[in-house]
Parts: C-alpha cells; structure tokens; sequence
C-alpha cells in the first residue's frame, strides 16, 4: 500500500504538494498531532475512528495515512482504488465493479471470491463506507442485499423499471393508470395510442410524464383483462378519422370498467372450479356423492334456455367465499317445472325410457318392421 | 372427440335409459371401435342374444350403425366382407339434448309437432303408420292431423330418413391409411384402446396419442355415417304414394316432396329401393339432429352477438343466420353464404322487431359487426364467419374457468400467452401482465402443472439456469377442456341420481324439506342442460 507523502511537523510545516484535501485540516494543530493510522499488522482494519493524539516536541517525521475521508470528502478517481483500500476489499470491489449495472449479491461474491464470508461482509461495509459502493434493491431477490460500484446506475432488469419502487410493483399506481386510461378510450370511443397518450397527458393524471412506450404498456394490460380490444381501422364508419389499419383500442362488450366477464358454465358450477376434478371419481374418497362443495353450497344457477330464465344462479361456499342473499328458501321454482314439454329437465317426457329394461324396449321392437336387422 | 370421460358420460346415459347390458355392449363399442357380433360377445363376456338383442336397441335408437367392411385381400385372395358394429358417440350425447329440441319445435311450431317428435325421439325410428298409431292410441288426434304435422316437420328438415341399415365400405381412404400409420407410430408401445393413453404420467403426452387414435376413428365412423346417409334428394322426401296410410289406401292428394320434378322424385325413389330401405314399402322416420344442432349453433351464436352488440345489430344478424340456415351443407360450416346489403334489409323487415329498421340501420350494423369480424365484407356482399364466433366463444369459456380457478394475474397471464400463439419467457409474461417476477413462475406452474400450459426450456451455457418458456396449444386444450366438461356433465348426473334418491326416502318427511330437496334438484338438472351447451360450443358446433 503506498504510503502518501510524509510531513515534517514542526512549527513550520512544509506542506506536500500533492496533500489531499482531507489532510489540511491537520496543518493546524501543531501541538496536537491527530493522526489516523491503519494497522496492517492487526486482522483486518482498525477501523476509521481510530485517532491518535501524540504530542510531538521538535522535529516529527509522521507519515501519516488515511484510510477514510475525514470530512467526508468524495474521491473522483474512478479508474483505481483507492490506495487506502485493503487488498482484500480491493478484490471484492474489483468483483463487484466488474458487474457493472447488474450488481452482485454478497451470496453470489462468496462463489466467485474465495474469501470467508465474514471476511467479504467486512469489506462490504468498508466499501460502502466509503462509497465506493452502494446497496440497491433486486426485484429477482428482495432479501438478499444486492451491491453495485457507485459509479454504475441499476439496470431495468434488476430495478424492474419504471413500474418499480423499491424493488416492488407500484400496484396502486399502475392501477390508477390502467382506469384513466380506460376513461380516455371510453370517452373516444374509438382511439389510437397517440391520442390516449395526449388525453393522458392534458389531464394531468400522473405527475410523471409518461413515455409512449409506458402508456403502451398499459393499454395492452387492458386488453389483456378484457377490458379493452384492439382493433384495426378500417377507415370507415367509428375509424373514419384513423388511417386503415392502423392498430386501436375500444372498449370491450357493453360493462363497466372492472366489471367480471361474462361467468362460463363450467365455472359456474363446483366440479369447474374445484382444485380436485382430477381426483374426483364415483367410488373414490373424493366423488360427487360425497363431495363436501355440493354440500355445502348456495345454489344459485343463472341459465337461460331459449326464453325461459331460470332465475338462479350458483355460488359455491368454498375457496373464494361468495354470499349470496338469495337463499334456497326464497327461490321460485323454474318456470314451468311442471310441464313436461317446457321445462327443460331430463325427467321430462322421458320417465318412462328411464324405467324400460332393453327387454321391455326389445319387446317393442319385435313387433315392428324392422329392415335390415334381420341379420342380427 | 370422444374423451376418457366422454365414454364414461355416454355409458351413463345409455345405463339409465336402457339399463346395463345394453349399456356394456355400447362401451365396449366406445372403447374398442369397431366390432363384429363375435368380437363383442368375447369382449363383454355377455351371451350371444344378450349382445344382439342390446345391439337392436342401439340401432333403433341411432347409437349404433352396423356396416359391411369389404377388405380386399392381400396375396389375391378373396375379397373378405364382415359385418360390424361402430357406436355414435355424437348421437348417443344428442339424447341428453331432447328437450331442449322439444322445446325448440313447440316454438317454431305447434302442439301436434311436438308430440309427434316426442314419440320419435322416445322410439328413436318410426314409420308413419306407427306414427298415425301412437296419436290415435294417446288420443292426440286424427291421421290428418298427425300428417299435417309431420309434414310441417320434414319441410322443416327437423326429420328424415333413417339411413341405410348396412352400408358397404370399401378398403380405407388415403386420409385413414395416413392417419393410421400416424396412430402406429405413436402407439409403438402397444397402445391401442382409447383408456391406455390416460395410464401414461404426463397427460399431454396422452392426450397427443389419443388425438392420433381418434382421428383414425373419427375417419371411419365419419366415412359410416355418410356411406349410411340417404342422398339430399331422398333424405327428405315424403312421397305419399308408397307410404302406406292408416287404413291402407294411398292418398296421392297428400304429397309432398322437396324436390321439384316428378323425373327427380321418381329416380329418388328407384335409388331408395336400390337401397334396400324399402324392400316392404316401409321408410322409417328418425329426429334430425343435424338440423336441431344447426339451430342451436345459431342461436349461441346470436347470444355472442348480443352480449356485445346493440339490439339492432342481433336483429340484422339474426336476419343473416335465417336467410342462409337452408344452404347450410354441414353443421360446423365456417363461413355463411354471402348475402347483399338488399337481401338482407329485406330480411330484416321480414320479422317483427325488424320492421321498422331503415336500411342505413342496416348497413351501420354491418359495419358494427365487422369489429371484432363476425361478419365479413367482400364485393359488396357479407357473409357470417362462424369459425370466429364459435373460436371466441370458446375462448371465454376457458378464460372464465381460468379465472375463477387461478385468479385474475393467471387470467391475464393465460389471455396473454393464447393471443401470442408463441412462447414467451417467465419475465416477459412478467412485464407485460404487471405481477411481480417472484410471482409469475409460481402462478404459470400451476397452469402448466393442470395443463392448460406447455413448458419448454432453453438451456443456455451449462452453468446457466435454463430459461423457461411458455405457451397455449389450443388444440390440446379444447380436447382437456373438453374432457373435463364431460367430467363435470358425469358428476352433476352423478349428483342428481343421488338427489333423486333421497327425495324418494324424503317422502315421509315435512312438505318444506321436500320443496327444498326438489328445488335443488330442478336447480342441478338447469346446470347440467348449461353445461351441455358449453359441450355442444367445443364438441358439436
């Protein structure tokens, strides 16, 4: 480690020509010499506090090193270490420079250095003491602390972007963005990226100018959740004032923003949303004799066949608890249960099938032509 | 697409309409494929006439279609003709469907309609004799009434003719040679009946074998039913001078026929006799399911139609299905016959709710139904593109399930890898459905781990983590989806046999209980008839 130019501490104190900053403060304590020193004969650093107060009477030849700005001072020399550093913290930052916008995790530096960890911790705090290093948030690994050399700014991939803060999704954020942007599309009835951008940005909505690339992103989640459809103009009709096909956005179907899409019928029902269809069979311990969901279930089937509606709809107890106030008790019946021709049951009009044996349907058959089947 | 549970759900309907040993000989037949008497008999273990007799109620009731394979033989020897058995999936299914046809005719027509499609639909064939039978033994009126609407139903097309009983095929296509060697390549491990691909650990390695088995399948059972179906000319051909009346005389004043020319009628009937459906001038009549799920496909699509439209644009597309239902030449037709703006407006002005539409109504509800492309625009003509409608219906009926199982990041997560139609990296599905990058992966195992996902990685270095991509295959999952719609269709009649039971032992029991016990019941049975339209979306339409 190069030792920085030594003084001569007398009264007069013939000054080096290259003293760094932090050193003149000292200049003007002649009798009362603070010196740091940093003991290389000790296991690792004394640490930065370590002061000395020597009185010194007539000549003093001080070589005087310092391993920590006193006042805080920055170094602007990028390209070496400081000469202060140890060797072992120059190797860890060698290592963790050498990562440059990505940074290494203290995990990751005990892989690629063969230092004890606690040896690499200590070096970390050194480091970071100095600033030649700096601790930033990893959205891959929010419990490991993550290093960076100061010089480099944190990439997108470990940051996240710009939906990121402090390493975790700005939900809230992005959930405001996504309704002012579906307000805008609503409002336009038919609009491009450009002019929901522009809309975005007259409102006034987010206090950070958003890029078009952002308010891309946005839109396309609308999509994704079915709140939004892109289309492509067709330069007649709702598209007139749009180019032909160039790609935009309308609002889907006729709900409101938020509203749930349109309820499937094998979601309706508990065998489709039940976690153990694949298990479930008519003898096993999970069947639909002994199914706990059937049990336990409000009922309610919202079905329509043709013009009758069934006035129900089915809720399921279980998972994701849904009340209903429409209890069994206060249901009507279907209309027209009790016609056979109108309701749409499998009893209707087929009772008598489900009570005939195929020797009662042979029996049937015996007595009517039939061609063909002679053979059999 | 006959499914592991789609055979389970077929036995189950056979079971408890004609009992167990029918029900044994039709999943042999579902199983297995193709059989003849002798095969079927050491299969099921059953007698002889236990077989027979099951496969005459099949038959009759249009589940099962006998045929005539003639397979030349190899080394010049003689050609080989065996008579076998090949079970209808799809029919057997439509029977879970009667009265929702019920229902379809009392609306379209009258009464007497739906009595006498009731008595064939219980019988599964008549002929009209028995028919004039049937109403006077339920005292349903006369044999003019009963021909009125007989007639009103075959010009309907809501019946026709059975098919030939023993149609011959000959050796197999290109197409199920192909998909033959297809289905031997991927059943080197001996797999040959549909339940072995179900034994193996990964199911979509299953479910690709069984697609393989199933198309040659599909082919033969496809090549049956046409070899077996009338022509169009006679399939709806109602000629009264060889239909034998109730007292036995022939009313010529009756007639009625939709083919134009007594030339055609006549070659029609000479080729009906070639047949050999009318060795003793009997025409059996049978219920159309073609055209009641024709019907149905249209209605869905209308429903679809109206959940995103205005008023207007469901009436003027209604007004397209109508005009163009008769040119339908298949059920799963893609594309309508193109239609001009006229046509349409005229047919729009035709119904009630129409009448007061003005054309450029018309023509704005056109271009409204452009976006998404329900109907398409090509010189000056439109044409409904039911393949899209049918596709996105789909497409939210799987979203939904999505949805309500995994929540609403797995929602967007799956939206968004089955628009792509490509793989994708955990971290892009990450940013472009805004969850956190800790949480993508867990979310996409479980699609991926109940299959609705495909999985692959891309290994890059070797000390590298592999990176993981992504992706929706629609066509492995329609079939999963599908299966598990069947799965549930089981179970909820698995449910309602058992409700129907404790409201037998209920009986003794307070009036409230019961009242209880049969709205959940009723409740149950309106469920399952939802459900069977979300089968009829991925199965039939």
């Amino acid at each position: 480690m190069a030792i920085p130019p030594s003084y001569r501490c007398r009264t007069g104190v013939r000054h080096a020509t290259d003293t760094p900053e932090y050193y003149k403060p000292f200049l003007f304590f002649h009798s009362f010499l603070e010196l740091q020193f940093r003991v290389n004969d000790f296991h690792g650093l004394v640490g930065p506090k370590c002061v000395f107060s020597v009185f010194f009477f007539g000549t003093i030849e001080a070589y005087v090193t310092t391993m920590y700005a006193i006042m805080n001072a920055k170094r602007k020399r990028p390209d070496t270490v400081s000469d202060s550093v140890t060797e072992q913290e120059r190797i860890v930052h060698e290592v963790i420079r050498s990562k440059q916008d990505m940074g290494i995790s203290q995990q990751d530096m005990k892989r690629e250095i063969n230092l004890h960890s606690n040896l690499i911790a200590k070096c970390i705090k050194s480091l970071v003491s100095k600033n030649l290093i700096k601790e930033v948030k990893n959205i891959h690994s929010r419990r490991q602390k993550h290093y960076m050399s100061a010089e480099f700014e944190p990439s997108n991939e470990i940051t996240g972007g710009a939906w990121y803060v402090e390493g975790s999704l700005d939900k809230e954020y992005i959930n405001v963005l996504k309704e002012q942007c579906w307000r805008k599309i609503y409002g336009l009835k038919v609009a491009t990226l450009e002019g929901i951008a522009d809309a975005i940005k007259r409102s006034n909505v987010s206090q950070i100018e958003l890029s078009k690339q952002q308010v891309e992103e946005i839109v396309k989640a609308l999509v994704l959740d079915n709140e939004v459809m892109e289309v492509r103009s067709t330069g007649t009709g709702e598209f007139a004032s749009i180019p032909v096909g160039k790609a935009c956005y309308k609002c889907a179907g006729k709900r409101g923003y938020g509203g749930e899409p349109k309820l499937g019928a094998l979601a309706s029902i508990p065998c489709g949303v039940c976690p153990q269809i694949s298990r479930c069979t008519p003898d096993g311990i999970i069947s639909p004799i002994t199914c706990e969901y059937y049990k336990k279930c409000d009922l309610i089937i919202s079905a329509t066949f043709g013009s009758q509606v069934l006035l129900v709809t089915i809720h399921c107890s279980f998972g994701k608890v849904e009340t209903s106030e429409n209890k069994w008790d206060n249901l009507p019946l279907p209309v027209g249960h009790d016609t056979n021709v109108n309701h749409p049951s499998t009893t209707s009009a087929y009772q008598s099938l489900q009570d005939k044996t195929a020797q009662g349907i042979l029996e049937g058959l015996t007595s009517r032509a039939r061609p063909g089947l002679a053979n059999l | 697409m006959v499914t592991q549970y789609g055979i389970k759900y077929a036995v189950n309907l056979i079971t408890a309409h004609f009992g167990d040993l029918v029900a044994k000989v039709c999943e042999c037949l579902l199983r297995k494929g193709p059989l003849t008497l002798q095969a079927i008999v050491r299969s099921t273990e059953l007698t002889s006439s236990q077989v027979k007799n099951s496969l005459l109620v099949l038959i009759q009731h249009n589940c099962v279609q006998a045929f005539i394979l003639d397979q030349t033989g190899e080394h010049g020897d003689g050609a080989k003709q065996s008579t076998q058995y090949i079970a209808l999936f799809d029919n057997i299914i439509q029977r879970w469907r009667f009265p929702k046809f019920l229902t379809m005719v009392s609306k379209k027509l009258d009464k007497q309609c739906v009595e006498l499609l009731e008595g064939l639909l219980q019988h599964g064939r008549l002929t009209l004799k028995q028919m004039f039978d049937r109403a006077k033994s339920g005292q349903n009126g006369g044999d003019d009434v009963v021909q009125e609407a007989f007639v009103k139903l075959l010009n309907a097309h809501f019946i026709e003719r059975c098919p030939a009983s023993e149609p011959v095929l000959t050796n197999p296509t290109k197409e199920e040679e192909a998909a033959r060697k297809r289905a031997a390549k991927s059943g080197k491990a001996g797999i040959t009946s549909i339940d072995e691909p179900f034994q193996l650990q990964s199911t979509i390695a299953a479910i690709h074998i069984l697609l393989t088995i199933l198309e040659v399948q599909e082919t033969l059972e496809q090549r049956v039913v046409e070899a077996a179906m009338p022509t169009e000319a006679l399939r709806f051909l109602f000629a009264a001078e060889t239909e034998p009346t109730a007292d036995g005389g022939k009313d010529k004043s009756n007639s009625s026929s939709v083919t134009p020319g007594e030339k055609r009628k006549h070659d029609a009937l000479e080729s009906e006799a070639e047949c050999g459906a009318t060795d003793e001038q009997v025409v059996l009549w049978r219920a159309n399911f073609d055209e009641f799920i024709r019907h149905l496909r249209h209605k869905a699509c209308i429903e679809n139609v109206r959940a995103r439209f205005d008023d207007g644009a469901v009436i003027v597309f209604g007004a397209m299905l109508e005009a163009t239902r008769s040119a339908e030449k298949k059920v799963k037709t893609e594309n309508s016959v193109p239609l001009s703006l006229s046509s349409i407006y005229e047919e729009v002005i035709k119904s009630e709710e129409g009448r007061n539409i003005t054309f450029d109504r018309v023509r704005a509800s056109l271009v409204q139904l452009s976006c998404p492309p329900f109907v398409k625009a090509a010189n000056e003509s439109y044409s409904v593109d039911f393949k899209k409608i049918i596709e996105l219906a789909q497409n939210e009926e799987v979203e939904s399930i999505v949805l309500k199982r995994y929540g609403r990041d797995a929602y967007r997560m799956f939206r968004l890898l089955s628009n792509s139609g490509h793989l994708l990296e955990t971290d892009k599905v990450a940013d472009a459905t805004f969850v956190e990058k800790k949480e993508t992966p867990i979310i996409l195992y479980k699609l991926w781990k109940d299959d609705y996902l495909q999985l692959e990685k891309l290994q890059i270095g070797v000390k590298q983590i592999p990176f993981q991509l992504w992706k929706v295959n629609k066509n492995t999952l329609k079939v999963h989806v599908l299966d598990e719609m069947f799965h549930a269709a089981f179970n909820l009649s698995q449910r309602v046999a058992f409700e129907l039971e404790q409201e037998k032992e209920l009986s003794n029991v307070l009036q409230d209980k019961r009242v209880n016990r049969l709205r959940k019941r009723l409740l149950l049975e309106s469920s399952q008839m939802k459900l069977d339209d979300a089968i009829m979306l991925f199965h039939d339409f």
